[in-house]
């Protein structure tokens, strides 16, 4: 058998590995050692397997996943976050759908300071669903609009997912975080018009609420949460100017998060013992799967097979766009069924040569990459965020009416990424003018 | 049955507590080291060296038995949602032997290397010398753990299937997509 061919067996069988509850950092990692066993032989699998871990994980810039996890949780338990979605609707609650547009930005917000989609739509949807169904929102508004926006924070830096894509795409870090800024705000931006589009043409959806808001009241609240916004600034306007590298901006986060939390008198033992508990937890399961990617890697390389899709591509002498457009339908499709760190790192090793071979942008490919796996946290049947939303509303909304909810941000969504592949200067602006 | 799991979960947690000091230790050598850098031009001796060596291989693979122990590691349970409660324990034991066993390798392959780099006094050369060769054992223990960690709960999910102990309730599941 060729290496080629034990290349695309090995694919086979990954994903039947993955549908018959292998975890996900096992089934990457014991395709790739098995593939390298039969294409080089035992003593270069073994070798592999010994060295290659060790390597990878013990490596600087792979630090800034463990510090930005540190200080999204540290801002999590220590309640930082906790005043978010009052200041968002104090501002906001006015415009028609105000509720609904307040959950996104507050969801837009929370998810940049904690880096986890899962974690923002857990979160806000506690807060913003209940307070959506007791003004008689549309279920499916309410619903739709936190498991939507709580995926944000796959874009707006600091984001774990954008992280990991730099590392194995071998592009800069800091540039590939500074490239998701402009897309993120404008995909929130998009939500929020789009809600507010729907609700004026449809107030039914979004029933006016009633109450006194004052600018005093407006002005107090910022007061609150000023420090989440300062200091997500801070890490982004340090990699920005270039003082500090990803991992130094993202313990700087941690780091600052902790003595925000003690000045406020919200640091305490439980707060530090749950942090870093799930900071720890958070990067070992990560990088788990990471490392399985990693071997994925070097396993295609080994293969050919990458290399051989390229050559193909090449061949048919397609454009960059539709390159573009081709890899669009795949991520969209494994996103309906995979988990995104998984379809990454599958999908990379393959991806790469072909995109270098277009001559297509890395950090640019990268944004609109994150942004498929954004929209797979959400679309059927798996959505990940939908089924996170469903366990907090329990029987109140059924799981249809939240997926049908959804929709709408989907097809935004889907405007949104049709943006960014016709501008990618939208995606390359900071990072070309980064220091 | 039940003392082997105790003294498994003592292991576990001095595991986590070890990788949680890791994790603030690599906040506060990576702050210092910029601060240095920043305020007098100088560096933290062996920052790098530490957080990539030391801290990254602590906190990567001495939480991954007591990942396992909450069913944290993820997996897509999209196909066998049709599953009965007792197929599904049979099928998770059948994955966490065969995950038990290549972990097994695994920690063999690192052992191997960890023997070789402990003879030669490992180290890595930054603004100093650091020796190295002990993370090459944190890698094979946090595995090793992993390994028994994994072959201990396929156990406990063979005798769900056999019908010798109760299905695990909803709370217990694993983080799936």
């Amino acid at each position: 058998m060729s290496s080629i061919a034990i290349g695309v067996m090995a694919i086979l069988v990954l994903l039947l590995m993955l549908a018959v509850r292998v975890p996900i950092a096992f089934a990457l990692s014991a395709v790739s050692v098995v593939g390298m066993l039969l294409i080089r032989g035992p003593a270069a699998a073994m070798s592999v397997l010994a060295e290659q871990p060790y390597n990878f994980i013990a490596h600087w810039s792979m630090s800034a996943v463990p510090m930005f996890l540190l200080m999204g949780s540290v801002a999590y338990h220590a309640g930082l976050t906790s005043s978010l979605y009052r200041a968002a609707r104090l501002w906001l609650s006015g415009l028609p759908g105000g509720l609904a547009v307040a959950s996104t930005a507050a969801c837009a917000m929370f998810a940049a300071a904690s880096g986890s989609s899962v974690a923002t739509a857990s979160a806000m949807g506690k807060i913003a669903i209940p307070e959506m169904l007791k003004y008689k929102y549309d279920p499916g508004l309410a619903t739709g609009a936190v498991a939507a926006a709580g995926t944000l924070g796959s874009l707006i830096p600091p984001s774990i997912l954008m992280v990991l894509y730099a590392i194995f795409a071998e592009v800069s870090v800091s540039r590939a975080l500074l490239a998701g800024i402009l897309p993120g705000i404008l995909s929130a931006i998009l939500f929020m018009l789009m809600i507010t589009i729907r609700c004026k043409i449809n107030p039914s959806l979004a029933p006016k609420v009633e109450e006194e808001v004052d600018w005093r009241q407006r002005f107090e609240v910022l007061r609150e949460i000023w420090p989440l916004p300062v200091l997500i600034a801070a890490v982004i306007g340090s990699m920005y100017i270039g003082v500090f590298t990803a991992t130094e901006a993202a313990a700087g986060g941690a780091f600052m998060t902790f003595i925000v939390a003690a000045a406020r008198g919200s640091l305490n033992w439980s707060v530090v013992k749950n942090s870093v508990e799930e900071a720890v937890r958070g990067t070992a399961t990560i990088l788990f799967i990471a490392l399985g990617g990693f071997l994925l890697s070097r396993f295609m390389a080994v293969s050919a097979l990458p290399n051989y899709v390229a050559h193909l591509v090449d061949g048919l002498n397609v454009s960059g766009m539709v390159v573009v457009i081709g890899a669009s339908f795949i991520y969209i499709i494994l996103g309906m069924f995979l988990d995104s760190i998984g379809i990454m790192l599958l999908t990379l090793p393959i991806m790469l040569p072909v995109l270098e071979a277009a001559k297509l942008d890395l950090i640019w490919f990268g944004v609109l990459v994150i942004k498929y796996l954004e929209i797979g946290l959400v679309t059927p049947p798996v959505g990940l965020n939908v089924f996170v939303i469903k366990s907090v509303v329990g029987k109140q909304v059924p799981l249809e009416v939240i997926f049908k909810g959804v929709m709408w941000f989907i097809i935004t969504d889907i405007v949104t990424l049709a943006i960014l592949i016709a501008f990618p200067e939208i995606s390359l602006f900071l990072p070309r003018i980064m220091n | 049955m039940i003392a082997s799991r105790r003294i498994l979960d003592l292991i576990v947690n001095a595991m986590l507590i070890v990788s949680g000091i890791c994790i603030v230790l690599m906040m506060l050598v990576v702050v210092a080291d910029a601060a240095m850098r920043g305020l007098f031009n100088s560096t933290f001796p062996g920052a790098e060296e530490y957080s990539s060596n030391y801290f990254m291989v602590a906190v990567t693979f001495l939480p991954l038995a007591f990942v396992h122990r909450i069913r944290g590691h993820v997996i897509i349970e999209l196909f066998t949602t049709r599953l009965s409660p007792r197929g599904i324990a049979g099928l998770d034991a059948a994955v966490g032997f065969f995950c038990g066993l290549g972990a097994l390798i695994f920690c063999w392959a690192t052992t191997g290397k960890a023997i070789t780099m402990t003879r030669e006094g490992e180290y890595a050369i930054g603004s100093i010398l650091v020796t190295v060769w002990p993370t090459r054992w944190m890698l094979v223990f946090g595995i090793f753990v992993l390994a028994v960690a994994l072959c201990f709960q396929a156990l406990e999910d063979a005798r769900v299937a056999a019908g010798l102990d109760p299905p695990r309730s909803a709370d217990d599941s694993a983080l799936t997509h």
